[in-house]
């Protein structure tokens, strides 16, 4: 089975419950194993958390959105989340677990530590001043 | 997300039920600070028996009331971790900070629930 949806929102704090239960109501009909839900809304949360926190810290504008693909193809999810925000200048080091540039917001700097754990395969494209995607895929065990 | 406190000698009693994600994460701090500094609190207990999410904007906030509660030579207990919390617990390392305690009933005697946390 193939199926797809695309969601743009507002890159504010409330729609992160918003955009992570979209995602687990696109796999509802693979009939999914709980854990694998939990895994996903977790991953979402922290992938749209930095688009609105980091992507956007600095932007004044009210054009600041965050776009959700999802997809999936038999027991395989795909998951594309992107920002037009301000970019990551070292991945690497973003990667880091414990890492944050934002100490100040109690921030643990386990976003990407956890989006790893959770998902099968995480992929970070960033370019300064131009934006992020975080594109993760997890096989569900159906 | 909903919040209430309770307040055992000095130990404020956080109960938590919904979802913590960075947006609500922001409110818990807020309101345990205010809880914790007007009532001259030690120790928190944050009674997670009601919580059905939590990501790594939970960890920051529990790392940050460590933190707090220690500064005042106090400790950070959680109790009513369910099995998918609990895997974000391993992972962050908050295993190694917050301790496990259980608390059957909220209207138990301050005796009965120093004898479990001891």
């Amino acid at each position: 089975m193939k199926n797809e949806m695309r969601l743009n929102f507002a890159a504010i704090s409330e729609n992160e419950i918003f955009a992570r239960i979209c995602a687990s109501a696109f796999v509802l009909p693979l009939d999914p194993k709980v854990n694998d839900v939990t895994d996903i809304k977790t991953a979402v949360s922290e992938a749209v958390t930095n688009a609105i926190i980091h992507g956007y810290a600095d932007a004044d504008s009210d054009d600041k959105f965050v776009n959700m693909v999802c997809r999936y193809e038999d027991d395989t999810l795909y998951i594309e989340i992107s920002d037009n925000g301000c970019g990551i200048e070292d991945i690497q080091l973003a990667k880091k677990p414990l890492y944050t540039s934002k100490p100040e917001l109690e921030r643990s700097g386990m976003g990407f530590t956890v989006m790893e754990a959770f998902m099968d395969d995480i992929e970070v494209i960033s370019e300064k001043g131009k934006g992020t995607t975080v594109k993760m895929t997890k096989k569900l065990k159906l | 997300m909903k919040i209430s406190f309770e307040i055992s000698d000095k130990t404020l009693i956080v109960k938590i039920a919904g979802e913590i994600d960075h947006h609500t994460a922001c409110e818990v701090k807020e309101a345990v600070n205010e809880q914790y500094t007007a009532n001259n609190c030690k120790d928190i207990i944050f009674d997670l028996n009601g919580l059905v999410f939590m990501d790594s904007a939970g960890i920051g906030m529990l790392i940050g009331r460590y933190k707090q509660a220690n500064m005042n030579g106090g400790e950070v207990y959680a109790e009513g971790i369910s099995p998918e919390i609990e895997r974000i617990f391993c992972l962050s390392g908050l295993n190694k900070i917050i301790k496990r305690c259980e608390i059957t009933d909220s209207t138990e005697k301050d005796s009965d629930r120093k004898g479990v946390l001891n």
